[in-house]
């Protein structure tokens, strides 16, 4: 009786040892077997917490498991970053956030981690930010607005230091020649509400719906905004377009490159099957609806950093703070 | 005449049966959730949120209006009957409605509390239908130098919240004002305090702190005088519905609430705390007899009560004139208007009567109904106090935790709860009361942004707050507000501790 119990404990632990030496691959193959969790830097009700819904239940149907969203606000991203870098990297936790948040998180606030702690799966929408006065105000172009910022010196509400509209005005205003004054309101709402009531000359964030009461005088894309054909793009006014913000899909280094490519293919073909209910709906709430590539996306975050790199130091160097 | 036709039409869309389903559903959800400790109406709302893109955009707003009145609501039970506020907006009702529990008044606090909000609740939808797009005009003029005035005359209320010792509750302003600066600082980015704790960075939270002000500090300070306490809960209840004596010392309290939280609800940041707590030290300040507030004054429940439902009503203001959300709810509503394509402008109340004035109605319904489901509950609600300690205690403490959790799924806001547990157990055995604190700790960050963004804006001038009319004004009343106690007239007035 012994020896059997024995034989079959030892028989059943090399068993075991054995599946669970060949379990990532399994796991891959199997992919995914419970709910998966997805990481937001921001509460409820916000941008990114709409465009992960965008393509949730799509999703859901195309992988057969339920996904989870678990919001970890705070820091601007480096609290939701800092919990997905020290997550396992088995494919049950993905991290959703904007390319410009992820690089701003780790130059400008300080954060735990790395570019490189992050894996690249794909964009899910591309979100403008424009460039808004209040419709008295007497600027009607960019232009004018730049040249009036040579003499007087301006004051433009973003969201935080460093985030794209405050590096972005950084290097246009080096390139023409002046100084404008950034005014943080911790939102894009609160930004936005600083211009319509005339407390700022302008606002740099992305859209909440409060600019179809401003008079809108650029935008932050390569191509002009569906939304607003009549604005002219940064890039045609003659500033080099970096920064473009896209929300987008990461998994936390030493994720299986199996899983990846399964995550990428199910939100690609969530897209695809029905393209036309996620950019109608992505539309509503100012957003662009394009799936990219890991490769693509992986550029982008590259390119983010470098420009924010070289913003930062140029900032930090004129001794301004803010 | 025409107000009366679109009335007319608004109740016609919220009296279907559907409506008026979902308006229950959300008025129930929401009182149940807003009970419990910790979980608000934050919570609840991101959660009904998916369900709601199944519902039309009416429907959807009624339901999510509902439970954010019934948390409102929620949140003054859990106050009045242990100590432990449901949610921010709630803490001001525990200073006095917690004292009249305890004197075996819990029915008639909940009763003031239940109606005072039905009252305020619909004369805010009044104002909400009257007045909405002038009024939204008046609160975008509100910017920063504007709000600085705001909660620089808001500070010198604060005195007012303390019961006894003044230089005490100075000092434990300071220290609350000091907490508040833990974290990160939106304006110049940098971390303060934090000894590179990711949950310090991100600021010591209201919820963690006034759980454990308020409701761990509150067991621990029972479990201390454990036999005196259990022979004055058990006194008898002394009818469970306010009578006429405190209908005549809360009438004017409450339209005075009603009219505080309207006009406070339509700034940004103005809602819910603010309200409730200028309510309370304007009660106090104008009362004949203020040594009673803390000990137990109707007035202190009334008043805020009122404050706190009318100013939700107010929020819809900027929501629907200009798409501005004032508080995190109403950025939540605002997303789920904005899936369903909806985007708020000045002729969005216009271009969609029959989503305005359905949701109007609605509100009205949602106010009714809220008094219906409660009322009856009131006799349920107080039987809780007779729960043996050893068995109510651990239960408090266990909804506690389980509150605080469920915010941001971070132990370590647990952690601090428990910190400030036995901070306010200290605190009490020294007299210095929690509620200044807290609001310290809310208004003093908010103080520091306003200041340095108005600064920026002034470049460096600190005229801008008196050279712009609103906030020159409000500058002016805050001075008086915080000279006049140093006036040898008044010292009497306030250490008034005979009645």
């Amino acid at each position: 009786m012994k020896t059997r119990k024995g034989w079959t404990v030892v028989i059943v632990g090399i068993v075991i040892s054995l599946l669970i030496g060949v379990s990532p691959a399994l796991a891959a193959a199997g992919y995914p077997t419970r709910a998966i969790d997805v990481v937001i830097p921001f509460g409820p009700g916000g941008g990114t917490d709409l465009t992960v819904r965008l393509f949730k239940d799509h999703v859901e149907k195309l992988l057969g498991q339920p996904m989870v969203i678990i919001y970890k606000p705070g820091a601007g991203g480096v609290i939701a970053g800092a919990y997905v870098k020290d997550s396992t990297p088995d494919g049950y936790t993905l991290f959703v956030i904007s390319n410009t948040s992820l690089v701003s998180s780790i130059l400008a606030r300080k954060a735990d981690f790395t570019l490189d702690d992050f894996i690249p799966i794909c964009t899910l929408t591309l979100s403008p930010t424009i460039f808004a006065v209040n419709k008295d105000s007497p600027y009607k172009t960019f232009k004018d607005f730049t040249e009036a910022a040579r003499t007087k010196k301006m004051k433009y509400a973003t969201t935080s230091p460093f985030s794209t509209g405050h590096v972005i005005i950084e290097a246009i205003g080096r390139k023409e020649g002046f100084e404008a004054l950034q005014v943080p309101s911790g939102g894009g709402a609160k930004a936005a509400t600083a211009v319509l009531g005339g407390h700022v000359d302008a606002s740099f964030v992305s859209p909440v719906g409060i600019e179809s009461q401003l008079r809108i005088l650029a935008v932050n894309m390569a191509d002009r905004w569906e939304a607003y054909p009549d604005v002219p793009t940064l890039k045609e006014l003659g500033y080099p377009n970096v920064l473009e913000t896209y929300f987008s899909v990461f998994a936390p280094k030493g994720t299986p490159k199996e899983i990846i490519d399964k995550i990428y293919g199910a939100y690609k073909k969530a897209f695809e099957e029905n393209k036309e209910e996620i950019t109608k709906i992505s539309k509503n709430t100012h957003q662009i609806a394009r799936v990219l590539s890991p490769a693509e996306l992986r550029k982008i975050t590259r390119e983010s950093h470098v420009f924010f790199k070289d913003m930062l130091s140029k900032i930090k160097a004129s001794g301004k703070a803010n | 005449m025409e107000t009366i036709t679109n009335v007319g039409m608004g109740f016609a869309t919220a009296l279907t049966w559907a409506n008026i389903a979902y308006c229950f559903i959300g008025v129930l959800v929401g009182t149940l959730i807003g009970v419990l400790p910790g979980l608000g109406p934050t919570a609840t709302i991101s959660l009904l949120l998916p369900v709601t893109y199944y519902l039309d955009p009416i429907s959807a707003i009624i339901m999510l209006s509902g439970v954010y009145y019934g948390a409102m609501y929620g949140g003054s039970t859990t106050a009045i009957l242990v100590n432990i506020p449901g949610e921010t907006a709630s803490i001001v009702t525990c200073l006095d409605g917690y004292q009249m529990a305890l004197q075996g008044r819990a029915g008639p606090a909940l009763g003031i509390a239940a109606f005072g909000s039905f009252i305020a609740g619909t004369l805010s939808v009044v104002g909400l239908m009257l007045a909405a797009p002038p009024l939204a005009e008046f609160g975008l003029r509100f910017g920063p130098p504007e709000f600085f005035a705001l909660i620089f005359m808001a500070f010198s209320l604060l005195i007012c919240l303390a019961k006894g010792d003044m230089l005490k509750a100075v000092m434990i302003t300071v220290v609350g004002v000091f907490v508040g600066t833990i974290g990160i600082d939106f304006i110049s980015g940098d971390t303060r305090f934090s000894y590179g704790s990711l949950t310090l960075s991100d600021g010591v939270g209201i919820v963690p702190v006034a759980m454990g002000l308020f409701g761990v500090a509150e067991v621990l300070g029972n479990i201390d005088k454990q036999e005196q306490q259990a022979k004055v809960l058990k006194t008898k209840l002394k009818g469970l519905l306010p009578n006429l004596q405190d209908w005549k010392d809360s009438w004017l309290p409450i339209l005075r609430g009603s009219a505080i939280g309207f006009f406070l609800g339509t700034i940004p940041g103005g809602g819910g705390v603010m309200s409730t707590f200028t309510s309370y030290a304007l009660e106090k300040k104008i009362s004949r007899h203020p040594a009673r507030f803390g000990k137990g004054a109707i007035e202190g429940v009334a008043g805020p009560e009122s404050a706190n439902n009318a100013s939700v009503a107010a929020h819809y203001v900027p929501l629907l004139t200009f798409g501005i959300p004032t508080t995190v709810v109403m950025a939540i509503i605002l997303g789920g208007l904005m899936i369903h394509g909806i985007s708020p402008s000045p002729t969005f109340i216009k271009e969609n009567p029959q989503l305005f004035w359905g949701l109007i109605a609605s509100m009205y319904l949602g106010n009714a109904m809220l008094l219906v489901l409660n009322l009856p509950l009131i006799g349920l609600w107080v039987r809780v106090l007779s729960i043996p300690y050893r068995v109510l205690f651990p239960l408090i403490l266990l909804f506690c935790i389980i509150g605080v959790y469920s915010l941001n799924y971070n132990i370590w806001e647990v952690v601090i709860m428990v910190v400030f547990g036995f901070f306010g157990y200290l605190m009490r055995k020294f007299e210095y009361e929690p509620a200044p604190f807290v609001f310290a700790l809310l208004l003093g960050p908010m103080i520091e942004n306003a200041l340095r963004q108005s600064l920026i804006i002034s470049e460096g001038s600190f005229g801008i707050f008196f050279t712009r009319p609103i906030s020159c004004v409000l500058m002016i009343v805050g001075i008086i507000l915080f000279i006049i106690p140093a006036l040898p007239g008044f010292k009497r007035k306030t250490f008034d501790v005979a009645d």
